[in-house]
Formats: structure tokens, C-alpha cells, sequence
């Protein structure tokens, strides 16, 4: 699960799409984003999770899952076609439930 | 005696939850109650030991005995006051009291300062606007009501200058009565501040604004509350919003309300018909509309031939930009409307849309199957694609070469999916850099998103430039990991082409087209966009366009943005002009929240000499530029400047009254700050701090992964934030951290699984979610339980009672499905 907390912008985007790149994720099956902490993805940071995702679809052919996200990112989510890349959830909980953990 | 059904609704919103609603209810029962009963509820609230209820409540008390007959007690000692003797006082004491008051008014207990300014409403003249005034700068609650009001009656004029600081104040009650007295001397002003009031999502304001907006011409209030019935939530939200309706019944209204209620979910679209029901009474009453036709059932097909076209026009666009159960909804409505020609004709044009291609499909599908035009797709062949997707995936480098023409063939011609599949295997271990290319670009003219995606990574592979004269498709996709690749190619290679295509795309007159333009514009850096957002803003007429070009601009929240947004005039439609307002609240909740109201308190150079900024009235024009040009700007209480205003504005304008307001809750926020820092729980450097960002990346399911990510290297703040003192969110935060569960939000649809604890005889059912009970209302169908299953609950949370219980409005129920069930 990764909790992403503050503004993510263009700085956190690139910390997040090295440590995606570099992360031991063999037998990982899926990976949860928890935004609860996060009022608000920019540009670049929204681009830089798109990436991030490939990286885990991709590459690594991981389910991806957004939950807590406040109304604003729901929004910039459905606008900017993320909620197409992975599947939101309201709780981590259900979360788990749907990816079967 | 029998109270009147006015009278029950108020004694109804006695026990409300809403200081502002409570405390309208107890004043509107002193203007039309004379029942003992009134009374009787009056005298408990009178002992509250509330302040403001307790002056509210004896106020009243007094007025009902008045019209009962009822004789005053007895007044007190000739050369003291007391409460009854202020508020009914008799007419040979009047002289006495007056005396009193203006002699020692430094003697007068502070509890009864609210009573004074009412006798001094009626009795008192413009001597007693000083005494007035003073009270009202000193009081942020309230309490001022009387007072405001007594100086209103005895100098006009002398409110005037306070009016900018009640405009701004924190109690809606408040600023409802400021805009009230505004209206008399600056109408239009009054207007935007009643807007900039009902755009609030805090309901207390909401609520308040309506209760003022029958002051205002309807043609513009109409178009308000219209934009608030698509989106509140709040029962009596909804409810004040009728009543106005229905208090000026129009055909037209009757038409939109069924729009809305189609397109509704479920909980929304119940209270939506209650209104349009009673509308379609008021008009065959009142012989607008006759009888016959004023019937709901009526006004159905009166509908579909005035509105259909302009709805199915807007369905286009909203329904690609929505989700959860207002899309469902719209989805429903459009599989029950599917015999329409017009509605399959949308249908064929939503099929285009990457955004909702699959449900127009779908529902196409089964019409013409339903309509045995067409019979259903082949069965599937030897192999299913899941399983020629696993067997790509699971290729190596050595198992290729024996496939390499089986998985171009599959990167070419099969399935969408297993197409995607294929291209990228082909990325991950073909080098053929002549083949892929041309493998890919066929890709890319396929029209399914997933396979492009995987194309046009191919493409980039080998030769990122091939990708340009596919820009156009790419940037018209609506999936946005394509849209991204588009962008970064573009932006590499031509940028200013896309820009062009995108102006123009945004300035076409098809909303739809406008639509898609906006979500490709999302992946663009900021700066390069926000002239051609904030341009096209002003010309915006669709209010959902309008929130998606400015969740792109939230999305990237800066002082210098908010301060193009207070400088943006919509000019429209009312609703879009609201839309503005809200995002500028946004804005500023998230401005304070992440800390970057900083970048205005630091000057670009450090001034020379003098402060740069100096410390003035609003509405005073500087004589000191500020740093960046800006022109002059108000400071906060502890001295720090906020975005500039025009000079030229009223000291009650909007914009000069958004600035105190936002001043104010900066000043408490760095009050609430410091308080933090001198209690010791802060760590390291506090003036590094401009906003904390970290990831951390924790292992849930696998020992394996463990990905701690830390941002802004170097300037990770450790201190605890501060909470922001923030009005419009203190409810929700108030009731988020302490009272509500996790997942939930209160006015929110949310869907949540917990246990069923008891169906009770009226209906209603009690249901335990993280250990708090709610009381679901309207509960249409109880599942049936057999032990104690987890039930799936979609629910509209609305009230907190006093033993914590939550009061919640049903929407769907149904038993969880275990996962062994499969």
C-alpha cells in the first residue's frame, strides 16, 4: 500500500516513479494508493502516477487501486481519465476485499 | 389551542442541529406563534445557559405573551434593569430606562447588552448609534443580530462602515441581516454577496442565503438554486430550495425539475419529485397551468417535446464527466428512453467517446438484441483471450523467437485486449524496430484506447518522432494514459501545434467537443494553460465544463491563481459564476491546508527602507506599490499582505470582503500555529516549512515490498500541522475526526459494509459501521438475514443525534456477497 501525503507534485511524482521502477515487487499481486492524506495531485503529479502505474501494469502486470480520495482528486481523476487506469475504492478496506487480500 | 402546520415545522427545527437554523426558528415563532405550546418550548431554551439562544428565547417569550394577553411581570427597581422590563417595557417606564441606559451604559451587565440594543430598536435615536456600534465591532456571534438591527432603525448611515466586517463574519445569520441592509443602498452588490453566500457547501450559509433570497429578483436566484439542487445534498438544503420554486411556480421550473430528477440518483431523485410535485399543485391551483395539464404525469410528455433535445445536448456532456450513482442513474434513464430516436441517436455518438463507449455499446447491443435485429457476437474460440493473454505475459526472451510471428499476428489482428497484450510483449522483447513501428501504427488507428496505449509505447520505443503525426489522435483520446503519451510528445516536438488544436477545440460551440478539450488539457503544464482555462472560464456557459476547468486549476493551487480566479467575471450564466465562487473557496481551504498562502507574505526582493507593505483600512488605497506590481494589498491582522484588491472597490464589494475574510482565517491559522510551536511539539526547523509532502510506502501484502519514498529532500517539515480554522469545513472536519467514521462524509453519498443490529417497527433499521449505530430512514427493502452477514449499505448520512446515533438516508441494502459464495 502506498499512503501518499501532501501536495503531490512534480517532486514527490519523480520519487514515486524511481521507487517504482526500483521496488522488489515479485509475488506482489496489486497495489492500493491511499490519497486520505493528500488534498490535491497537480499536473505533473498526476502524470507522474500514470507512470508509475504503467510501470506496475506493464511491467510488473499488478492490479491498481485509489481509495480516500477526496472530492477534488475524484474529480481530477475522472477528468484526466485515471479512474480508467485503476479501480477507486471509498476505504482501504474494500480495497483488499475487491483485489482479494 | 392547535398550532398551525407553520408553527410544527418550526418547533421541528427547534431541535435541529443548525445553530443558525435553531435560532431563525425561535425569531420566526416570535413573529407568528401565540400558542402556549411555543411558549412552553421558548421557556426550556430560555434556560439553556446558551447566551445567544437564551436572549433569542426570552425574546420571544415576551412577544407570544404580548399577543396572549399576558401581562409583563413585574419591573424592577427604579434605577436597574432587567430583562422583561427591556423588552416589554411600559410606556411611562420607557423615559426612565433610557435614562438609565445612556447615564451608567458601562453599568449595564453584560448579559443583558442584546436586550438594551432591542428597546434601543424602539425607543433609542442616532445618540445611541455609538453605543450601538461599538457592540457590533466587539461581537463575532450572533448576538449582534439585535444590535445590528437597532442601529439600522435609529442611524442608517452608521452601519454603513461596518457593514464590510458583518459582510465577512463567520455566523451566516449574520451576514444574511448585513446583506439584507446592503440591499437597501447597493442592490447588485447585494446580489454577488448572496451568490458568493449560497456558493458556500457549508449548509448553515446555504440555508441562510435562502432564507434571504426571495429579496432578490427570481430570474437570477432561479438559476442558483438550480445549480444547488444538482449537487446539495442536505434535506433542508433541498427543502428551502422548493419552497422557493413553489413560491414562484413557472412551467419552465416544473420542466427543469424533471430533467434533474431523471438524471438524479436514487435518494436525490425522491426529494427532487416531492418538489416538482408540489410545484405541478401550485401551478393548476394558481391556473398557470391548467389543471389537466399540471399533473405530473402530464408534464411528461409536455416534456419530452419542449426539452428533450436540450437535455439529451447536456446528458452528452455530463454523463462523461460523472460517476457513482448519477451516472447510473443517467445510464438507466437512458436504457428506460432507448425506444427515443433521439436517444439512440446520442447513443451512437456516446459510442465514439472512449468515456462512455461501452455503455452505449452495451446498451445498443441489447437493444437490437431486444429488438431481434441483430443477433449476439460469435461463442469464443479454442483458446479464450485471458488465456492467450497469460501465455504473452509469460513469454521470455528465448520462448519469443519460437512465437515472434504468432504474437505479431496477435499484436495485429485479435481482440482488443489480447492485442494490447501482444503489443507489449513486443515492446518488452522485440527489436525489430521496422516491424513493431509498423505493427503499432496500425495499432494506433484501431480506436481502442487500451491497444493505442500500447501502440504508441511501442512507437515510442524506437522512434519517439513517428508519434508526431499521430499527435491529433492521441490528444483526442479520452484515455488519459494515452492523452499523457500525446503530451509528452507534443510538448517535446510541437508543442504549440497542441496548444492551437486544444484553443481551438475549447472554443468550439458543441459542448461536448469543449468537453473533451478540457480533459486533454489536464496533462499540460500548468503555466501553459492557465491564460487559455481562465480565458475560456469567462465565456463558459455549461456549469459542469466550467468545474472541470477548474478542477484543473485547483490541481495546482497557487496565490497568484487565486488571484486571477477573485479577478474573473463570469458573465454567462449565474450558475457558472457560482461554480467560480466555490473554486475559489476551494482554493483557498487548500491554499491554507498545504501551507502556500507563504508565497504571498514573501516579498520577491526584500524591500529597501520602509515596509513594503503598510498596515491599512480596506477599501484605503496604498500609496506603497507592492513587490510584485500587484497593486495595493490589504494586510492580515498579524501584518501580512494579502492578494490585492482594486483600489477603486467598495469597501463592501466581494472581492474586498473575501479578502478580510481570508485575512482572518490566515491570521487564525498562524494563531493556531504558534499556539502549537509554544506547546513544544514541534521539531527542526520550522521556517523550512512551506508544505509537507511525503510518501510512505508501507508493506501490506507482501514482505517484499517495502517502498518508503520521502519528498522534497531537505525540506521534509516534522512539526505536527496545524488544523486551519476553516468555516465552510469545520462541520465536516469536526464530525470526520470525531464522530464519523472513516469512509464516511456527512451530506455524502458513501457505501459502506457493516452489521445489521436491529429492525425496529417503523421502518427504520439500526446498522453498525465501525462501532457507531446509524438509523437508516427509507429502507426499501430489508434483505433477509439469515446469521449475522455483513450487509452492503449505500447510504446518506445527514444528522448526528445527541446519543451519537447517525441519522441516514437509504439508498440501496443488499447482503455482502462472501467471496465463497463463487
Amino acid at each position: 500500500m502506498i499512503s501518499i501525503s501532501g501536495y503531490f507534485s512534480d517532486i514527490l511524482g519523480k520519487k514515486l516513479t524511481e521507487a517504482a521502477r526500483e521496488a522488489p515487487l515479485d509475488g506482489v499481486r496489486f497495489v492500493i494508493f491511499d490519497f486520505s492524506d493528500c488534498p490535491v495531485v497537480n499536473s505533473t503529479g498526476l502524470a507522474a502516477l500514470i507512470c508509475a502505474c504503467e510501470v506496475f501494469q506493464d511491467e510488473h502486470h499488478l492490479e491498481v487501486g485509489f481509495c480516500r480520495m477526496s472530492n477534488l482528486l475524484l474529480e481530477a481523476f475522472q477528468i484526466s481519465g485515471m479512474n480508467q487506469v485503476g479501480a477507486l475504492f471509498a476505504t482501504v478496506e474494500e480495497a483488499k476485499v475487491f483485489f482479494g487480500s | 389551542m392547535t398550532e398551525t402546520p407553520q408553527e410544527q415545522n418550526l418547533f421541528a427545527q427547534l431541535g435541529s442541529e443548525k445553530r443558525s437554523v435553531l435560532v431563525s426558528a425561535i425569531v420566526q415563532l416570535a413573529k407568528v406563534s401565540s400558542s402556549p405550546q411555543a411558549l412552553f418550548r421558548l421557556r426550556k431554551l430560555a434556560e439553556s445557559g446558551d447566551r445567544e439562544v437564551t436572549f433569542f428565547a426570552a425574546q420571544a417569550i415576551v412577544k407570544i405573551q404580548a399577543r396572549l394577553g399576558q401581562l409583563p411581570e413585574a419591573t424592577s427597581a427604579p434605577t436597574s434593569l432587567d430583562r422583561t422590563a427591556l423588552l416589554a417595557p411600559l410606556k411611562e417606564e420607557v423615559p426612565r430606562i433610557l435614562a438609565v441606559i445612556r447615564q451608567t451604559p458601562e453599568q449595564i451587565p453584560e448579559d443583558l447588552e442584546p436586550v438594551v440594543a432591542v428597546f434601543l430598536g424602539k425607543h433609542g435615536n442616532e445618540t445611541d448609534a455609538p453605543w450601538l456600534a461599538s457592540h457590533i465591532e466587539k461581537l463575532d456571534s450572533n448576538l449582534a443580530l439585535p444590535f445590528m438591527e437597532a442601529l439600522e432603525t435609529v442611524s442608517p448611515k452608521a452601519l454603513l462602515p461596518l457593514l464590510a466586517a458583518l459582510l465577512g463574519s463567520v455566523q451566516p445569520l449574520v451576514r444574511c441581516r448585513a446583506i439584507s441592509s446592503l440591499r437597501r443602498i447597493d442592490p447588485d452588490e447585494a446580489e454577488a454577496h448572496l451568490s458568493e453566500l449560497l456558493a458556500s457547501r457549508r449548509p448553515e450559509d446555504r440555508l441562510a442565503g435562502l432564507s434571504i433570497a426571495f429579496l432578490f429578483p427570481f430570474p437570477k436566484v432561479r438559476e442558483l438554486i438550480f445549480a444547488i439542487l444538482q449537487e446539495d445534498r442536505d434535506p433542508e438544503v433541498i427543502k428551502g430550495c422548493g419552497t422557493i420554486l413553489v413560491s414562484n411556480p413557472e412551467k419552465e421550473n416544473a420542466l427543469r425539475l424533471l430533467g434533474l430528477i431523471d438524471t438524479a440518483d436514487k435518494a436525490q431523485a425522491g426529494r427532487l419529485s416531492e418538489i416538482f410535485r408540489d410545484l405541478c399543485r401550485i401551478l393548476g391551483a394558481a391556473g398557470i397551468v391548467p389543471e389537466a395539464e399540471a399533473r405530473p404525469e402530464a408534464m411528461i410528455p409536455l416534456w419530452r417535446k419542449d426539452r428533450l433535445k436540450r437535455f439529451l445536448t447536456d446528458l452528452e456532456v455530463q454523463i462523461a464527466v460523472t460517476t457513482g450513482p448519477r451516472r447510473e442513474s443517467m445510464e438507466a434513464w437512458l436504457g428506460k428512453n432507448i425506444q427515443l430516436p433521439e436517444v439512440r441517436a446520442l447513443l451512437e455518438r456516446l459510442s465514439l467517446n472512449p468515456a462512455t463507449d461501452e455503455m452505449a455499446r452495451n446498451l445498443l447491443q441489447k437493444w437490437a438484441k431486444d429488438q431481434q435485429l441483430a443477433a449476439l457476437a460469435s461463442g469464443p474460440g479454442q483458446y479464450s483471450d485471458e488465456d492467450k493473454c497469460q501465455f504473452l505475459r509469460k513469454l521470455d526472451p528465448q520462448q519469443y523467437k519460437t512465437w515472434i510471428e504468432w504474437a505479431r499476428q496477435q499484436a495485429r489482428e485479435a481482440s482488443p485486449t489480447v492485442r494490447a497484450a501482444a503489443l507489449n510483449v513486443l515492446h518488452r522483447l522485440d527489436s525489430s524496430a521496422d516491424d513493431c513501428t509498423t505493427i503499432a501504427e496500425a495499432g494506433i488507428g484501431s480506436g481502442e484506447p487500451a491497444v493505442q496505449v500500447a501502440a504508441a509505447r511501442l512507437i515510442e520505443k524506437f522512434d519517439p518522432k513517428r508519434l508526431i503525426p499521430l499527435l491529433p489522435t492521441l490528444l483526442g483520446s479520452q484515455d488519459g494514459r494515452l492523452r499523457a503519451r500525446g503530451i509528452r510528445i507534443a510538448l517535446q516536438h510541437d508543442e504549440k501545434a497542441a496548444l492551437q488544436a486544444l484553443e481551438s477545440m475549447l472554443g468550439a460551440p458543441e459542448p461536448a467537443i469543449r468537453a473533451n478539450a478540457v480533459s486533454c488539457l489536464f496533462l499540460f503544464p500548468v503555466e501553459k494553460v492557465t491564460a487559455l482555462l481562465l480565458k475560456t472560464l469567462q465565456k463558459e456557459d455549461h456549469s459542469a465544463i466550467a468545474r472541470q476547468i477548474l478542477v484543473v486549476l485547483l490541481s495546482n493551487p497557487s496565490m497568484e491563481l487565486l488571484d486571477k480566479l477573485d479577478h474573473l467575471h463570469s458573465r454567462s450564466n449565474p450558475s457558472v459564476a457560482m461554480t467560480v465562487a466555490q473554486a475559489r473557496m476551494d482554493l483557498f481551504d487548500i491554499i491554507l491546508k498545504l501551507g502556500l498562502d507563504g508565497e504571498a507574505k514573501l516579498p520577491v526582493k526584500p524591500p529597501p527602507g520602509p515596509k513594503a507593505f503598510i498596515l491599512r483600512g480596506l477599501g484605503q488605497s496604498s500609496t506603497t506599490p507592492s513587490p510584485s506590481g500587484a497593486g495595493s494589498e490589504p494586510e492580515t491582522h498579524e501584518g501580512k499582505p494579502f492578494p490585492a484588491q482594486k483600489s477603486d472597490d467598495k469597501p463592501y464589494s466581494v472581492p474586498q470582503v473575501r479578502s478580510a475574510m481570508r485575512s482572518r482565517l490566515s491570521a487564525e491559522q498562524q494563531k493556531a500555529s504558534s499556539e502549537t510551536k509554544s506547546s513544544g511539539a514541534t521539531f527542526g526547523n520550522l521556517n523550512a516549512w512551506v508544505l509537507v509532502a511525503v510518501v510512505t510506502a508501507s508493506l501490506a501484502f507482501m514482505p517484499t515490498l517495502f517502498l518508503q519514498l520521502v519528498g522534497t529532500g531537505g525540506s521534509v517539515d516534522s512539526r505536527p500541522k496545524a488544523e486551519a480554522f476553516d468555516p465552510r469545513k469545520e462541520d465536516q472536519e469536526t464530525i470526520h475526526h470525531t464522530e464519523v467514521p472513516a469512509g464516511l462524509r456527512m451530506n455524502r453519498m458513501s457505501r459502506v459494509t457493516g452489521k445489521v443490529k436491529e429492525v425496529r417497527p417503523d421502518g427504520t433499521l439500526l446498522f453498525v459501521f465501525q462501532e457507531k449505530t446509524f438509523m437508516l430512514e427509507r429502507v426499501a427493502t430489508v434483505p433477509l438475514l439469515v446469521g449475522n452477514e455483513d450487509v452492503d449499505v449505500e447510504m446518506l448520512p445527514y444528522q448526528i443525534l445527541k446519543d451519537g446515533t447517525i441519522v441516514a438516508e437509504c439508498g440501496d441494502l443488499h447482503v455482502k456477497k462472501m467471496m465463497n459464495d463463487e
